[in-house]
């Protein structure tokens, strides 16, 4: 997607003249299942491939697999995943190509009267609005599947990082980084019976016998919805997994900042308990570490924001065709409710759920989106933040903060909708500014067609 | 600088398309430099400059007073209809003449800083570029081609344009029309010429960047590198960062003109469709199939220039991710040390951007907001002229 046609390579490490002893993680050992790291204390011997990677977001990625949206990548190692088999790809072209001729069939039913009686509604604007939305998110899933194919490789390399890095931080400091994403799960059961709902309350809407090219056209539509929704819940689910990293490496530092150091200092087993107190999930480190450490947070803070950059240049279009379907759904919803509530007829309850039901999928979605988009970004850029805390007391701890934080001045990252806009927590706040605007300019507009239609205006104007 | 990167097509393509636009500019007089093969350097023609003036002054004459575009029965169609179209039309006209005088007007003006520009970027170009490797720059190639095939393509929709519009070919039509080509071929040339040479200040970062990487490697590798070239590196970044100030700064209101005229085009011609589909209730025909793909073509050349300037703007950042590399690297001797931290402090301080009269930053998030208020001063248009529709 890039136009720049090289990457940029990592040095090796093989060239490290000694390897790195193995350190103490910064996290105590865990307390609660829900604590994000856990240690386990023996080193684990290797193991067979009973143990699948990315097991936390194991059940996302099948839904994605089986749709042809992931690759069916096979697991070399513990920390390695390789190409699909012949076999596998073949199923997922054949999924792909299924899908692209589903879309064509879509398109030419929405260009043809045979649609006709899914477009009932009591307003022709609606039927159009509704019509461009069935337009919006078949785009939207095409768009989907056809960068979905396209970045297969980048994918699996940005899988495939992230796993080298486990492996380097476990090798390092014998931590396991796997965080329980049943919320995400929860989630996606969750907006999958909104969809459900969304679909049976159109079939109960429409009057008369439905055609089977109308049960096709609303069965697609839901899948191609849920499927987006998927793919949208395994993006945050990604950027949560480089938060967590992010996350560690940050405690890793928080170790040898001042308040640290200074509470290490006072020594003692009841300074330790009062520090256990504080902020249990913190050890503070041996400052003779920090030069190594440092090379070490240095290099995975690096290789983190190339994964993080990958994984932002794969879903960049999508993102954006997304954000704009979402948009205009909610706008549209928004509309429609307003319409509902301030008409002077019957307020109908079909249209209201429908209504209620297609803002609460695309708000939760795009809060999800944009609140992990937030966090990561929020994490990645905090690494400076803490490491200007550090507590360096000689010339050459000194050199070592200086190297990072000369190269960070002004270098805030950002996860961006291919460069046209941060995605943040701050963009479900212009959002609704921006679906706010849209919608007074909506009302105005049905204010004018009221009157219109009221005052005719002689033909001469 | 002309002559192409490597021996593939791709490269002949592009030399080719860098030839023709300079021919090109010559002829239609936007380019009035000589250049002198023995110094390699271009110097300002006071006779060439008289010719452009001359030849574009007689242009635009022609262009006033052979102007039958108005009379055609589509506009007299849409204008009775609705009168606001025309009079946004005549703002339009206007606009789009005074922008070709101020923008030739000002390339003149300005011929001396734009020929101590391209002299610098020749110099950089002959002294130390020339001894790296271009072939691998595919983006280049590639923004330069596009960039030559959008000018085709601008003016052959202009062309379909007029002729698909106008029932009556009369004599005074066509020298209406071939002056107002030649018109907007030499305002695009001019516009194209800032265009290239941002795109090869892009080539040249990129060449930093790459020789940066490969520093990053060899270190990498426990080899030992000169901080002399660190030196000579961020020494050639500071000139290309100042070279594309500069050229920002030459081209500032020539370049707002035209992105003003591009979007003014795009949302008139969307509400002249609207008003001609929807209000006149015409069908979907052959003139229907004219306008679209002006607008298209305009479109699509409005966003090539904003993506060559996110290129080269995005190249730039990705000098600091590269010097983000050097953190982890052990034992790096102070002098090289030092040299990285004046590259990298550079760099926080001064990026490589295109910066426009003070107004707006070219990159994507501005021509995505441009995009969006231009939607949104159609949707106000046609509300203001609800009553029309």
């Amino acid at each position: 997607m890039s136009p720049n046609t090289w990457v940029i390579e990592m040095p090796t490490q093989k060239t490290r003249s000694h390897p790195y002893p193995r350190r103490i993680s910064p996290y105590r050992p865990p307390v609660l299942n829900r604590d994000a790291f856990s240690r386990d204390a023996p080193p684990m011997p290797a193991r067979n491939h009973d143990h699948p990677v990315f097991e936390d977001i194991r059940t996302i990625l099948s839904v994605l697999k089986a749709s042809g949206l992931m690759p069916i990548y096979e697991q070399v190692s513990d920390y390695e995943v390789g190409p699909p088999t012949k076999t596998n790809e073949f199923y997922s072209f054949f999924v792909r190509g299924v899908v692209h001729a589903l879309t064509i069939f879509n398109v030419y039913s929405l260009f043809t009267p045979i649609s006709a009686q899914l477009f009932f509604s009591y307003r022709e604007t609606d039927n159009v609005n509704q019509w461009i939305e069935l337009l919006l998110c078949i785009l939207t899933y095409t768009l989907t599947v056809f960068v979905c194919a396209h970045n297969t490789t980048s994918m699996l390399r940005i899988m495939n990082e992230i796993l080298q890095l486990d492996e380097e931080v476990r090798r390092q400091f014998g931590a396991n980084l796997s965080q329980n994403f049943g919320f995400l799960v929860k989630f996606l059961v969750g907006i999958t019976a909104c969809q459900a709902y969304i679909i049976v309350l159109k079939i109960y809407a429409v009057q008369g016998e439905i055609t089977p090219t109308s049960y096709i056209l609303l069965a697609f539509y839901g899948i191609q919805n849920g499927l987006t929704a998927t793919y949208i819940v395994f993006a945050s689910a990604l950027l949560r997994i480089v938060y967590i990293r992010f996350h560690f490496i940050n405690q890793l530092l928080n170790g040898y900042t001042y308040g640290q150091q200074h509470r290490r200092k006072e020594g003692g087993a009841r300074a330790r308990r009062q520090r256990g107190d504080v902020n249990p999930n913190v050890n503070p480190a041996l400052m003779e570490h920090f030069p190594e450490d440092s090379l070490f947070i240095y290099r995975m803070h690096n290789k983190l924001l190339r994964i993080y950059k990958g994984i932002n240049d794969c879903c960049n279009l999508i993102l954006v065709s997304f954000l704009g379907y979402s948009f205009y759904t909610v706008t549209t919803n928004c509309y429609n409710l307003f319409v509902q509530i301030t008409g002077k007829g019957m307020v109908s309850p079909n249209i209201l759920q429908w209504c209620f039901a297609w803002l609460c999928l695309h708000v939760s979605l795009l809060a999800l989106l944009s609140r992990s988009c937030g966090l990561t970004t929020t994490e990645a850029n905090a690494t400076s933040q803490i490491l200007a805390r550090v507590y360096a007391k000689s010339k050459e701890y000194q050199n070592i903060i200086d190297k990072f934080l000369t190269k960070s001045i002004k270098q805030e990252v950002q996860f961006t909708a291919y460069g046209f806009f941060a995605i943040d927590n701050s963009t479900l706040f212009k959002i609704f500014s921006a679906v706010t605007t849209y919608l007074v300019i909506l009302i105005q507009f049905k204010q004018l067609e009221d009157s219109k239609v009221e005052d005719p205006v002689p033909e001469q104007t | 600088m002309f002559r192409p990167s490597g021996s593939g097509y791709r490269q002949k393509w592009t030399g080719l398309t860098l030839k023709g636009a300079l021919y090109g500019s010559w002829i239609l007089g936007v380019f009035p430099f000589a250049y002198d093969s023995w110094t390699r350097t271009l110097r300002r023609s006071k006779w060439l400059i008289a010719y452009g003036f001359v030849l574009n002054a007689a242009f635009i004459l022609l262009v006033v007073t052979n102007d039958t575009e108005s009379e055609t029965p589509l506009r007299m169609e849409v204008f009775h209809r609705n009168a606001l179209a025309e009079q946004i039309n005549g703002i339009h006209d206007i606009q789009s003449l005074s922008m070709v005088s101020i923008m030739l007007l000002r390339s003149f003006w300005k011929s001396g800083d734009i020929e101590r520009t391209l002299n610098e970027l020749e110099d950089l170009q002959h002294r130390y570029f020339r001894n790296y490797s271009l072939e691998e720059c595919i983006s280049f190639d590639r923004f330069v081609l596009y960039k030559g095939f959008s000018v085709v393509l601008e003016l052959v929709s202009m062309l379909v344009l007029e002729l698909g519009m106008s029932p009556n070919y009369s004599a005074q039509f066509f020298i209406g029309l071939g002056s107002l080509c030649l018109m907007l071929l030499a305002v695009l040339l001019g516009a194209s010429h800032f265009h290239l040479a941002v795109v090869f200040v892009y080539r040249y970062v990129w060449i930093v960047n790459r020789e940066l990487l490969k520093l990053v490697n060899k270190m990498a590798i426990g080899e030992t590198v000169e901080s002399e070239r660190m030196d000579l590196l961020l020494y050639l970044y500071h000139r290309l960062l100042d070279l594309g100030q500069r050229l920002a700064s030459i081209y500032d209101y020539q370049m707002v003109m035209v992105m003003v005229s591009f979007l003014i085009a795009n949302v008139l011609g969307i509400y002249f469709f609207i008003i001609y589909s929807i209000s006149l209730n015409k069908s979907l025909d052959f003139k229907i199939l004219v306008f679209v793909q002006a607008l298209v073509i305009n479109m699509l050349d409005f966003w090539l220039n904003v993506e060559i300037c996110e290129l080269a703007e995005r190249t730039g950042r990705q000098t600091s991710t590269i010097l983000k590399l050097f953190n982890d690297i052990e034992n790096i001797d102070e002098k090289l040390e030092r040299s990285i931290t004046d590259f990298a402090l550079f760099c926080s301080h001064r990026r490589l951007r295109f910066h426009h009269c003070g107004l707006f930053y070219v990159n994507y998030e501005m021509g995505f907001r441009m995009a969006i208020t231009s939607f949104l001063y159609l949707l106000f248009l046609i509300q203001f002229d609800y009553w029309n529709l």
